[in-house]
């Protein structure tokens, strides 16, 4: 009898453990709002001559885009000094004159570099000139104030122009990954256009667990335990959330007008989307790619449903009129309504398929260009998981 | 005997797993579909523009049913924050304080709420614009309902100019508070003239039902799980059993009496990081500024208790990691200049603040960050919930969201007005 009681407790006490696996499991998920582990900034420009902004690349090799670059913030929400590795991923394509495409590829490569920072400390750096110790960085500011702080580290500019995603992973000092969830980050991309405009999202944080990360060079993002995700912990398992299993975008159909301008009568305008999708899968050792089908379902105003898909690889800003026939099921002509609901996910079910992005919609009359940046909502998490693989030290 | 002790070994397992799997979720997101939505900031101001004339402003709120099985109803309430001349109720100071005719008088807000509701088919998006009343489509090109949602009659803004929040709560046909997640949404700020543009777009702040709403539990809406009647911390909120003691239970309707649908716990904290005010930004050369909009997670929408005022604390940390802290007020929503609370005074409803603390001469660095939280009031959580957006002098602006730190310690609540 005592036998079966302590069995019975035992497997009670067993499912219990399982059950809060589990549900620490779900509760890692995907956060704009939240301070986080890994970080991901999916959209990050410096184009000094707008070849590759909005509305560029264009047909017309005349036409330039408006130019750009990216501020970023990252701030330590930690009462302790708390280190990070950063990977620039450049997806600038080799003719930088022209779109992307598979006579113009884009590049892939990565750049990496370490921050520091003090108890609850912020720092920014400006992406086309980077962050250079030795400056004026000691001395406090009144106006100008670029650089000023602490040195957060020896950061690289890019190359000019740059078209790509930063993504940082929280580490000790040794530079083995943690999962402390000290950091939180925004990107502001600023234009030069006389006036400053700005469109600005926070970082896409995953969530770490911090009794499950065992700090190699191997980070598991949610999924089941395996061989490449073993983890030192007793009960093994994701090292950090998982990737949602669906991306929502809320966007005005293409050639869309702008219902407030024009009911002040500022018109004609058009409302034009850019979805920026970066894959949460990342071989920062060896560079390998992994192209991802995405598939798109679109719900217009009148719950009808529309589906297509595209491929990513390493980075893809998909502006949604510039999709091929893929733009049919975006265009106001086929929805007949100008708002709708786009689900995206990733067509194969395994692992390494997970992806986040950003949305940024740009309000156009014949005078003036407003640009406005948004984070995606995020529904369920991924059941394959996905993998970053660090460079060693060697 | 061996069967008692299988169930009573059931029974822990059980409410161990209820009340895990109640915190599980008890995060407020902005990236989440959820069942209450909170959009902070509705801006109008068209008729005689105040705020940055000559363009006008209007928003543009958009809310989708991430369902795509069913339909939904939601139950929206506009509060009017906007910005009044104590001394003559019909002048606005959304501008300025000092446009009222009496030097000295207070600015105040009305706070008045105004309700609706709309239904949303499976998976349907809908917008409507603010200063516009949205109905079945006429086919004049604004903002309207399809024939499938002919249910939804959206009313116009209380006034012109403005200042204002949204709120939308799931319920059901009935108008009873509903244990689903199926909201998002939307705001786009849109300030237009003839030749210019800029558009602000924020993700609405989403609560997360938790759990079911009990009999005849249509008007309280609990935000955060509590410890039940008995135990150790009777009332207070709690993430799982260990906060409620031996004899307690952490449970989303605790008194099964004052409770509907139960929702997620109000953020802690709120963290901002933003650049010091007047400091100069790096790519236009511009002077930037940054207008935060508070407003408080509890809501009395029976009208039965005064708007009461929530003491605010900020703490600003600069690049060299020093921390400055400095103190406000607020009522119904309060939305200011971070270098107002440097001592130009309120534009509208900040009563104490004189301290340059957020400017670029005081900083030092370009970048700060700042985390700031109301005081409980004993009753209620007093959580905060808001939006950032930032000004380039040249005319651009741009919104974000703001970051959460850990549940508030005490619960908040939404008081619904009951059906006569």
């Amino acid at each position: 009898m005592g036998s079966a009681n302590g069995m019975m407790w035992r497997w009670s006490v067993a499912t219990l453990a399982v059950l809060i696996v589990h549900v620490a499991a779900a509760h890692a998920f995907v956060t704009t709002e939240r301070s986080s582990s890994i970080i991901i900034f999916p959209k990050v420009i410096s184009d000094s001559s707008g070849l590759q902004s909005f509305p560029n690349p264009s047909t017309d090799p005349l036409v330039k885009g408006i130019p750009v670059d990216t501020i970023i913030q990252i701030s330590n929400t930690g009462n302790s000094m708390v280190y990070a590795h950063c990977f620039y991923v450049d997806a600038t394509p080799a003719d930088p004159t022209r779109p992307p495409g598979l006579a113009n590829p884009v590049a892939c490569l990565e750049t990496d570099f370490d921050i520091a920072l003090t108890k609850q400390q912020p720092t920014h750096w400006l992406v086309s000139t980077g962050r250079q110790p030795g400056s004026l960085d000691t001395t406090p500011c009144s106006v100008d104030c670029s650089n000023s702080g602490f040195e957060p580290g020896l950061i690289p500019r890019v190359d000019d122009p740059f078209t790509g995603e930063l993504k940082c992973i929280e580490t000790d000092y040794t530079g083995a990954p943690i999962s402390g969830n000290h950091l939180k980050g925004e990107a502001t991309i600023v234009t030069l256009d006389g006036k400053g405009d700005a469109s600005k999202y926070n970082a896409i944080g995953l969530l770490g667990d911090p009794n499950n990360n065992n700090g190699d060079d191997t980070l598991c993002l949610g999924g089941d335990a395996s061989s490449s995700c073993e983890s030192l912990d007793m009960v093994s398992g994701p090292e950090y959330g998982a990737c949602p299993q669906t991306v929502i975008l809320n966007q005005f159909a293409v050639n869309a007008t702008d219902p407030v301008i024009e009911e002040l009568g500022n018109g004609p305008s058009q409302v034009q989307t850019e979805v920026t999708l970066v894959p949460c899968s990342e071989d920062f050792a060896g560079g390998a790619v992994t192209p991802i089908k995405v598939q798109f379902f679109v719900t217009n105003e009148m719950e009808s449903v529309f589906s297509g898909s595209t491929t990513i690889t390493c980075w893809a800003n998909l502006r949604l009129d510039s999709l091929g026939s893929l733009s049919k099921i975006f265009d106001f002509g086929t929805l007949r309504s100008r708002f709708a609901q786009t689900q995206m996910s990733a067509r194969a079910s395994g692992s390494g398929a997970g992806f986040v992005g950003i949305v940024e919609e740009f309000h156009q009359t014949s005078a003036a260009t407003g640009r406005a940046a948004g984070n995606l909502h995020n529904q369920g998490d991924r059941p394959g998981g996905d993998t970053i693989n660090l460079p060693g030290t060697f | 005997m061996v069967q008692a002790h299988s169930r009573k070994a059931a029974r822990v397992v059980a409410v161990l797993i209820a009340a895990t799997c109640a915190a599980a979720h008890a995060d407020v997101a902005s990236d989440q579909p959820a069942a209450i939505l909170v959009f902070p900031k509705v801006l109008v101001d068209i008729a005689s523009p105040q705020v940055a004339p000559p363009a006008q402003i209007d928003t543009l709120i958009r809310v989708t049913n991430t369902n795509p099985q069913n339909a939904v109803y939601m139950h929206c309430v506009y509060i009017d924050g906007t910005p009044q001349c104590q001394s003559d109720a019909t002048k606005s100071c959304l501008s300025s304080p000092f446009t009222c005719p009496i030097p000295g008088v207070k600015c105040i807000a009305s706070c008045g709420e105004e309700d609706f509701d709309v239904y949303l088919t499976a998976s349907q998006p809908v917008a409507w614009l603010a200063s516009r009343s949205a109905g079945q489509c006429t086919g004049d090109m604004l903002p309207c309902f399809p024939e499938s949602a002919v249910m939804s009659l959206v009313p116009p803004v209380q006034e012109d100019p403005f200042l204002g929040e949204l709120e939308c709560i799931e319920v059901d046909a009935h108008d009873t508070p509903v244990n689903q997640n199926d909201l998002k949404g939307e705001a786009e700020i849109i300030r237009s003239s003839p030749d210019s543009v800029d558009v602000e777009s924020y993700n609405a702040i989403g609560f997360q039902a938790i759990a079911a709403p009990g009999p005849g539990m249509t008007t309280t809406l609990t935000l955060g799980p509590t410890c039940s009647a008995g135990s150790n911390n009777q009332a207070q909120p709690c993430m799982g059993p260990l906060d409620c003691g031996a004899n307690g239970l952490c449970s989303a309707c605790p008194d099964g009496v004052n409770c509907s649908a139960e929702y997620s716990a109000s953020p802690g904290v709120l963290i901002l990081d933003h650049f010091a005010e007047g400091a100069v930004d790096p790519v236009s050369g511009f002077p930037i500024t940054t207008d935060l909009t508070l407003v408080p997670s509890s809501r009395d929408f029976t009208g039965a208790t005064p708007v009461g005022t929530l003491s605010l604390q900020f703490l600003v940390f600069n690049e060299f990691e020093q921390r400055l802290s400095v103190n406000a007020r607020m009522s119904c929503l309060h939305e200011f200049k971070l270098s107002d609370i440097d001592g130009t005074g309120s534009p509208q409803n900040v009563v104490r603040a004189r301290s340059p603390i957020f400017g670029a001469g005081t900083l030092g660095t370009l970048a700060a960050q700042t985390r700031l939280q109301a005081v409980s009031d004993g009753i209620h959580g007093n959580a905060l919930l808001g939006i950032a957006e930032e000004f380039r002098l040249g005319g651009g602006s741009a919104a974000v969201n703001l970051h959460f730190s850990g549940s508030r310690s005490q619960s908040d609540f939404i008081y619904l007005p009951t059906t006569p």
